[in-house]
Formats: structure tokens, sequence, C-alpha cells
């Protein structure tokens, strides 16, 4: 059996802590019943024995004592009483008789008026309270009188009351123990069942999910292990993607590479022309598989957060015209409208220069590159503390289904896309993430067939290095 | 929950009731099945107006805080 369990240890604990209570409460309940019971006595007797010394008091003279020891004769009362000077002169009690004598210190806690108390345990198993009050006439102390009450009947009321007190709380910790099985395994079920679902995920059974049924902390934390199980089912199914899409997206071009070097080589050409040709299509397949491997550097180096910025205070403007600049000649060359406007003032931003032309260049030639006719607009507007550059172009557009999807590495919309435009699939991808390490945003909104618009926003920041 | 566990548990519940009533029977001296069955009833009532009173305010906070 095993023992290391969350339900025993829950039950353990709730019942070691009501036998903690139960304990010192059966004592308590106990010795509230003892005192009762003994204050009872206790009060009795004394108020008889004070009644005895107050009439022994104001009798003195009238041969009290020979009455006394008359009435100790007839009395059911047990008792017995001294002179000053501690001798028994009244008695009816076995154990004292006429002419013993009281201790010397009892004698003087007496002559003090203090009441004297005893228990006195007889062999036949008779035990007594016994008080004694003193006899005082005129301040002058005459002796005491002793009242002896028996307590068999007290000690055998309370053993009775010990044992009930056992047997309730025996019946309550068998009571304890049957809501407490009840209670820990309500308790730990989910928690249990956490662990079980848990196991199954890392097992690799990432389709697992939990049923989450209450709303406090395990709730919250159920709705966390199927977030996580969710995320890495997302992340894995990312993966294997990923690595389905980079053999494709290496192996195309070296196909290529292979078959026309292999043509090349055998000079199965027919011609100059043709043997060009080929020439030129190893090219730009080597191209397109540089591109690649150095997009995909680039992306694993700032998804591993080691790429380095080097921050600077930039005129986005400036930079942007630059990039106009030198893409124009690509839009000239498919015969589109190109444009660029600027505002009067320079906006400046706090980021890499070079990585800010790597977005901007791969923003622009995109558009360029889906747009067949129509035109290429950009737009720098500085609005309130942001700038934003708006690339806008009446191209092929992106349809609202794949639209969410557009940032995702290797995302394309038609696969067809690839080959007649070009592109590794990972440009869009490595944009946001240098727009966001910059502190910026990018957002698309797209038409098919229209034309696609592209916002990228920056924080302004003024010369002494504080933003806006 | 097993079914087994719901048994150990009931069982458990049932014998804690019983010795409960027995002491009362004890210490009122007579016995009678009426008897009986009026102490087993009063030590559940007993037992549940504790869980009532939470239940109530349990209902109140949630209300409250609504």
């Amino acid at each position: 059996m095993n023992l290391n369990r969350i339900d025993l240890k829950l039950g353990g604990t709730i019942t070691a802590l009501f036998l903690a209570l139960l304990f010192p409460l059966g004592f308590v309940i106990h010795e509230i019943f003892s005192g009762f019971y003994f204050n009872t006595v206790e009060e009795n007797t004394q108020q008889i024995s004070s009644q005895y010394a107050s009439l022994i008091a104001s009798n003195h003279d009238k041969g009290i004592f020979e009455v006394l020891n008359l009435m100790a004769a007839l009395s059911q009362n047990l008792l017995y009483v001294v002179d000053d000077s501690g001798n028994v002169v009244v008695s009816n009690v076995k154990y004292t008789q006429v002419g013993d004598k009281i201790s010397t210190e009892e004698l003087a806690n007496l002559k003090k008026g203090l009441i004297q108390e005893n228990i006195y345990d007889e062999t036949h198993h008779k035990t007594y309270y016994i008080s004694g009050s003193s006899i005082f006439l005129d301040n002058k102390f005459l002796g005491a009188v002793y009242i002896l009450t028996p307590i068999e009947g007290v000690i055998a009321s309370l053993e009775k009351i010990r044992r009930l007190i056992f047997f309730a709380a025996l019946g309550s910790f068998f009571l304890a123990i049957g809501f407490t099985l009840i209670l820990s395994k309500k308790l730990s079920y989910p928690l249990i069942q956490m662990e079980q679902v848990t196991r199954r995920i890392a097992k690799g059974n990432l389709d697992t999910k939990l049923q989450v049924s209450s709303k406090d902390e395990i709730g919250s934390l159920g709705e966390a292990i199927n977030d996580l199980a969710e995320d890495l089912r997302r992340y894995r199914n990312g993966r294997n993607e990923f690595f389905a899409n980079i053999s494709h997206e290496l192996r195309t071009p070296l196909t290529y590479i292979k078959g026309y070097s292999r043509v090349l080589k055998e000079e199965l050409y027919k011609s100059n022309e043709e043997k060009n040709q080929y020439l030129n299509i190893i090219d730009n397949e080597t191209t397109r598989l540089t591109n690649l491997i150095s997009d995909l550097s680039d992306l694993s180096m700032i998804e591993e957060g080691k790429i380095n910025l080097n921050n600077v205070f930039i005129d986005v403007s400036e930079l942007v015209e630059e990039v106009y600049l030198k893409t124009k000649f690509r839009a000239q060359e498919k015969g589109l409208g190109y444009t660029l406007e600027k505002p009067s003032e320079p906006p400046l931003i706090l980021g890499d220069e070079l990585r800010l032309e790597q977005i901007f260049i791969n923003l622009i030639e995109n558009a360029i590159r889906y747009t067949d006719s129509g035109k290429v607009s950009i737009e720098i507007v500085t609005k309130q503390k942001v700038v934003k550059i708006v690339i806008m172009d009446t191209g092929v557009g992106i349809s609202a289904e794949d639209l969410p999807f557009i940032f995702e590495r290797f995302y394309r919309v038609e696969k067809s896309r690839s080959r007649k435009y070009g592109g590794s699939g990972l440009g869009l991808s490595i944009v946001k993430r240098l727009v966001e390490l910059q502190n910026g945003t990018i957002t698309i909104k797209s038409k098919l067939n229209v034309g696609t618009t592209v916002v990228v926003t920056f924080p302004l920041s003024t010369k002494e290095g504080e933003r806006m | 929950m097993k079914k087994a566990e719901w048994v150990t548990a009931t069982i458990f519940i049932v014998i804690g009731l019983m010795c409960l009533t027995m002491v009362i029977i004890i210490s009122l001296g007579h016995y009678s099945t009426f008897v009986f069955l009026g102490i087993l009833f009063q030590i559940c009532l007993w037992f549940v107006i504790p869980l009532l009173i939470l239940i109530i305010m349990y209902i109140a906070i949630k209300t409250y805080s609504k």
C-alpha cells in the first residue's frame, strides 16, 4: 500500500488535528464536572461546620459540649470537636477518638481563623471531605468543629462521566473519520486528476484535456495545465511543420542546382544560349539558398535573444527615403507608380539602422513583388507620440482567412506564389520580431485582388534620449 | 470515490452516531426505541445546524460579493 498519497496525508492531518482538539476538550469537560461536584460538597460541608461553630460559640457556657456529644451519638452527620488546646472533646468518627490531638500546625491555622480542608481515605474505601471551622467568642479561640462528608458518590459519578466522555469522544472520532474519508477524497481528487493528466501530457499525449469544474485556484491550475498542453501541442506542430518546411525549401533549390549542374557537366545543352540559361537558374537558386540560410540564421538569433541591436537616434524619413531610392528601379521595371510622402519635420526614433533598413526593404520589396499593376505608395506620418510608416500597394492582396497567419514562419498564402514571386517565407516573421524588438508594432490590412496596407509604428524620441 | 470507500465512510459515520446516541441513553438511564430515535434525530440536527449556518454564510457572502 502506497502511504505517500495526498488523500492519506490530508486525511491524516485532519484526523490528527481533530484528536489534538478532542483530547484537551475531553480533559476540560472532565475538569468542569469535577469542579462542579466537588464545589457543591465543599460548600455544603463548610456551611455546616460554620453553623456548628457559630452554635457552639453562642452557647458555650451552657454545657454545649455535652449536648454536642449527645447529638453526635444520635446524628447522621460525622463530626468531631476540638478544644483550644487541640484535644478532641466530642467525636462520632471512628478514626478520631475523644482525647486524640490534632497537629500543632493545624491548630495554629485554626487559631488564625483559617478553614481546614482535608480528604480522608479510610481503608474500607470510604473517602470523606473534612472541613474544620474555628470557634471564636469575643475574639477568643475556643476550639474547632470538623464536619466529614462522604464523597464516594461524587467520585463514582465522576467515574461514570469520565466513561461517558470517553465514549462520546470515540463516537465523535468515528464520525470525524467517516467525514474525513469523504472530504480528503473529494479535496484530493482534482489534484490526483491533474497529476494523471500532466503525466499523460509529459508522455506526449498532448490532446489530453482536464475537466475543470471549480472556479477557484484549483480550477485556475487546471485551466493553466490545459493551456500549457495546448501551447505544447501548437509548439510541437509548429516545430514539425518548421522542419518539414526547411527540408522542402532547401531541397527544391538543391534539386535545381544538382539537375542543371549535371546537364552542364554532361554537356546536354544544345546552344550557348541554353547553357547561359541553365547557369542563370543555378545562380538564382544559389542566391535563393543563401537568402534562405541568412533568414534562418536571423530568425534563430532573434528567437534565442542573441541579436544585438545598435540603437541610435535615426531620422526614419531619411532611412525610408534611402530604401525608396534603392528599390525605385524595381518598381519602374514593373511599370508601377511609386511615391513617397514624408513630413517636413524629421521624425526621430531610437533603433538599429541596419535592422530598420532590413525591415523597410523587406516590406517595400514585398509590396513591389506582389503588385503586378497599379502603384506602391509609402507615407510617413507623425501622430502624437508615434511615427507611422504606411506602405500601400494595389497588388494581389491577402484573403481574410490567411491574414492572421502571415507572420508565421514559412506561411504562404498560396504555395505557387513562392515559385512565381520568390521569397523564403520567413521575411514577415523576421520583420515582425525586429519591429517588436525595437518597441514598435506592425499591422496589416488587406483585401484580395484590391491591395495591402502595412502600417509600422514606432515611438518618437528626442535627441536628449527621452521618448516623447 | 469508489463504492468501497463510500461504504467504509458510511460505516464510520453510523458507528459514530450510534456511540453518541448510546452515551446519552446510558446517561439518561432508560431505553426505548422512541427515545433512541429521538436522540439520534437531535444529534443529527445538531450536526446539521453548523452546516446550515456555513451554507447560509457562503450564500450571503457570494450574493454580497456579486
